[in-house]
């Protein structure tokens, strides 16, 4: 069972043109490979390296990479590396499994905010050292009392002493790949208020830096990581952004990466939950009738969700980027994970956790779309602000203005 | 104490001589108890099978473990508070915010009225079960990302959930 219609995507995929749907086919193609990366990683998340030859890796080193820097094969035929393509390429893989895509190497969230802050020098040097051998890099925004919120985060950067650069003090938690990473962008504080925020790339070979790995419920491969900078010198040429003005880098970049990266986290939520869907109806192709409606209404809101992941993604490929909508996808993609492994693993009967091994890994990885870029909480209260600012509902017969 | 711990204590109060299975079968205990190499294991429990014990034995068993299951609740809430009173957004602390107060009550709620359920037959366990899972995953929503941490309430509530799922779930006629 593949949850696809016989146009090749899934319900609430329509809307894609024949490129994309080309993409959807030939990324679900090669996703296939990933479930046995997934259960090996599950075992051990070092074992990553052992599969960096599928070319399921090969096609997310396409979309991670900006076009002028990729020099290998393409795996998949090459497309622009728009949102919503973004989207297609994740979710599909994602039915594979979401955690070989966050275990994998490359520039991963930092591709957006190294592209659009750094200077010709800087991109240069962070993609042609993430193309120089398998590279993980890490995004250093969460901090350990403050969660992701990026206005109130406390790591400093302050002029080194000796006139060279500056020195990075603080700490960063649950960090992908942070203790595996060869290469990282860190945001960090300045000055006081939004525009004292800084995005530095860090090296972590640097003295002062340290990273110990924490144990996770799911997702092993991810390697999520507690990082602690102890006057890690940063010489001056890797504070991203250092030519334009500051309310055009540190918060910029961190907002500007995370909005146009969260629909395609809705999008790996998706591809996940869809797969927890397909395995139900591959062990129990027939259902009680009371119990397949409630499958069905699941797949009803699995649809929903993606046709709303379609359009703020389409949204941002035209320059609307409004994050109350975005959030709302990625808060109910991961709702609907939830819902989808724990009615799986009711139907499937008892001790369905224990004799489903995949499922069991499933149920655990979902949890944590809950949390990654902001509890439901936070899309919450950020629906919210957009219905004070009557920005939450598109007027009708009117297309938003693009905002940048 | 531990969740394998604790499961192991209700494994000897219940049989004392012997580690309960399940109808399906399956047994699960602490890592002391069943050796083995599973997904469960790095949690700190271990994985068997033998046969099934009798009905009266697995009906004192279920209702210990829904005890169990309030009890990482209860505990859960205790860590939450201490955790949101130590996180801060913009001048005040997370706990000081009405949703997350609200949240935290229906979880106390629902371990209350829980324990008023007294549940007597397979089904109604697994309805007691259910609505003690949904009250865990209200109560992780609060945690964030430390919710996902195997030593926390997050890594045990997870337990409670798989060894409800074996031991609780009545098969498809009694559901």
């Amino acid at each position: 069972m593949t949850g696809l219609l016989s146009t090749g995507v899934e319900r609430g995929a329509d809307a894609l043109d024949g490129p994309l749907r080309r993409l959807h086919a030939q990324c679900r193609e090669v996703a296939p490979s990933f479930r046995e990366v997934g259960v090996a990683l599950d075992r051990d998340p070092d074992s990553i390296r052992d599969f960096l030859h599928l070319p399921a890796f090969g096609v997310l080193g396409q979309v991670f990479t900006p076009p002028e820097y990729q020099t290998g094969d393409l795996v998949v035929d090459a497309f622009d590396p728009t949102c919503t393509a973004l989207c297609v390429v994740l979710e599909a893989l994602s039915h594979g499994d979401p955690g070989a895509i966050l275990a994998g190497p490359g520039a991963g969230l930092c591709r957006d905010v190294v592209r659009e802050l750094g200077d010709d020098a800087q991109r240069e040097q962070f993609f042609g050292r993430v193309d120089d051998g398998p590279t993980w890099t890490f995004f250093g925004l969460t901090e350990p009392g403050k969660g992701s919120a990026a206005l109130e985060l406390d790591t400093r950067l302050t002029p080194a002493p000796d006139g060279d650069g500056w020195l990075l003090h603080g700490e960063k938690k649950y960090i992908g790949n942070g203790a595996r990473a060869q290469i990282g962008v860190v945001f960090c504080r300045r000055a006081p208020g939004p525009w004292g925020i800084e995005a530095v790339v860090v090296d972590p070979s640097a003295e002062g830096f340290s990273g110990e790995l924490l144990p996770m419920v799911g997702l092993r491969g991810a390697r999520i990581s507690h990082l602690r900078f102890d006057a890690v010198r940063v010489p001056a040429d890797r504070v991203l952004g250092r030519h334009r003005t500051p309310s055009r880098r540190g918060i910029y970049g961190a907002l500007h990466a995370l909005l146009r990266f969260r629909p395609g986290l809705g999008a790996m939520t998706l591809g996940l939950t869809q797969a927890a869907c397909d395995y139900l109806a591959e062990h129990r192709p027939v259902l009680p009738k009371a119990d397949q409606a409630r499958v069905d209404a699941l797949l009803d809101r699995i649809a929903a969700v993606r046709r709303m992941m379609y359009d703020v993604a389409a949204d941002v490929d035209r320059g609307v980027v409004n994050a109350h909508r975005i959030g709302t996808v990625k808060m109910r993609a991961a709702q609907l994970g939830e819902r989808a492994t724990l009615l799986a693993a009711e139907l499937l009967g008892p001790a369905s956790l224990i004799e489903h091994p995949w499922l069991e890994k499933a149920y655990r990885d979902l949890r944590a779309f809950e949390f990654m870029e902001g509890t439901s909480n936070l899309h919450r209260l950020s629906v919210f602000q957009g219905l004070l600012k009557s920005d939450y509902f598109p007027a009708a017969g009117h297309a938003d203005a693009p905002r940048h | 104490m531990s969740y394998p711990a604790l499961l192991d204590a209700l494994h000897d109060r219940t049989a004392g001589d012997h580690l309960v299975a399940s109808a399906s079968g399956v047994v699960i205990a602490s890592g002391e108890s069943i050796a083995g190499d599973h997904p469960l294991t790095r949690f700190g429990l271990g994985v068997g099978r033998r046969d099934p014990d009798d009905p009266l034995v697995l009906e004192r068993f279920a209702d210990g473990l829904l005890d169990l299951h309030r009890q990482l609740l209860r505990r859960g809430i205790d860590h939450a508070v201490e955790h949101l009173n130590g996180r801060t957004s913009g001048d005040t602390t997370l706990l000081d915010r009405q949703l997350v107060q609200a949240s935290l009550a229906d979880v106390a709620v629902e371990i209350r009225e829980s324990e008023a359920l007294r549940p007597d037959d397979p089904a109604s366990r697994w309805r007691a079960h259910q609505g003690l899972t949904a009250a865990g995953r209200l109560l992780l929503t609060l945690l964030g990302a430390s919710s996902f941490l195997v030593t926390g309430p997050g890594g045990e509530l997870h337990l409670a959930e798989v060894t409800g799922n074996v031991y609780l779930h009545p098969g498809e006629e009694d559901r």
